[in-house]
C-alpha cells in the first residue's frame, strides 16, 4: 500500500514538474505586452487627430497599428497561441478591457468637454502602465488555470 | 476502519506510465502541441516519443495530424476530450492514493 502511494506521489511530482514547465513556456514574453500597452494607449491619443484631414489621421492609426501588431508578433512563441480557453481569465480581462474604456471615454470627454488638452496624454501613460501590468497578471491566470486539474 | 472507507477510483493502466502522464501533461493545457515540441520539452528520442504516443492514441486519448507549412511537413499532436477527461480523472485518483496513502486500497494497474 505505501508503495503505491509512493508511486503516486512520484507521479504527482512528474505532473507538478509538467506544469511549472507549462507555466514557464505558455506565458506571452514581455515585449507582446508592451506592444499591446502601445496600441491601447493609441486609443487614448485618438482626440489629438479631431481636426487632422481623415485620410491623415487614418494612416498614421494604420501605420502604427501595423507596426505594433508585427513587432508584438515577432518571434512570439507559438504555444501561447494554443493555450485552450479558460473561464477563470475572463473577470481580469473584463477588469482590463473596462479599465481602457473608461479612461479613452474619461479622457476624451475631458479634452473636448473640460478643454484639459493633457488628459489623453495622461490617459496614454495610464493606459500603457495598466495593460503592460494587467497583461501578464491575466496571462499567468489563464495558464495557470489551464494547467489546473 | 479500513472496510468502511469508500473504493479509491482506479489509476488508468494507460496513462499511468509517467512518460504518458508527462505528456498528457505537457498536452492538457494547449489545443495542441508540435511533435518536435514535445520531443524536446521532454528530452526524449523521436523513436521513444512515437511508441508513447502510439500507445495514448490506440485508447482514444490522442490525435496526430500532419501539417503542411512553408513546404515543410510537421506532425501536431492533441488530445482528445476522452483523453483530456482520463488524464484529469487519473490525476484526481493519484491525488487520492497519496492522500490515503498509508490505508489506500486502490486496483493499480500492472
Amino acid at each position: 500500500m505505501e508503495t503505491h502511494g509512493t508511486q503516486a506521489q512520484e507521479s504527482l511530482e512528474a505532473v507538478a514538474k509538467m506544469r511549472e514547465h507549462n507555466q514557464r513556456r505558455l506565458i506571452r514574453p514581455r515585449r507582446y505586452w508592451v506592444m499591446l500597452s502601445g496600441m491601447m494607449a493609441l486609443l487614448s491619443l485618438l482626440p489629438y487627430m479631431d481636426e487632422w484631414p481623415f485620410y491623415l489621421s487614418a494612416a498614421v492609426i494604420i501605420a502604427v497599428a501595423l507596426v505594433l501588431v508585427l513587432a508584438a508578433s515577432w518571434k512570439q512563441p507559438s504555444a501561447s497561441r494554443k493555450t485552450r480557453f479558460n473561464f477563470r481569465a475572463i473577470p481580469v480581462f473584463l477588469v482590463l478591457v473596462l479599465g481602457i474604456a473608461v479612461l479613452v471615454m474619461g479622457s476624451r470627454y475631458a479634452y473636448t468637454g473640460l478643454d484639459w488638452w493633457w488628459a489623453p496624454a495622461l490617459s496614454a501613460v495610464l493606459i500603457f502602465g495598466f495593460v503592460n501590468w494587467a497583461g501578464p497578471v491575466m496571462d499567468r491566470a489563464w495558464v495557470r488555470g489551464a494547467s489546473s486539474v | 476502519m479500513n472496510s468502511e472507507q469508500p473504493p479509491l477510483p482506479p489509476l488508468n493502466p494507460v496513462i499511468h506510465p509517467v512518460s504518458r502522464l508527462r505528456i498528457c501533461a505537457l498536452l492538457d493545457p494547449v489545443t495542441e502541441e508540435g511533435f518536435g515540441e514535445l520531443r524536446d520539452l521532454l528530452e526524449v528520442s523521436d523513436s521513444a516519443l512515437s511508441k508513447q504516443l502510439a500507445a495514448l492514441a490506440e485508447a482514444g486519448y490522442l490525435e496526430q495530424r500532419r501539417t503542411k507549412r512553408g513546404g515543410r511537413s510537421r506532425v501536431r499532436v492533441r488530445l482528445t476530450d476522452q483523453g483530456r477527461r482520463a488524464y484529469r480523472t487519473h490525476v484526481t485518483a493519484l491525488q487520492a492514493l497519496t492522500a490515503l496513502a498509508p490505508e489506500a486500497r486502490t486496483t493499480t494497474p500492472h
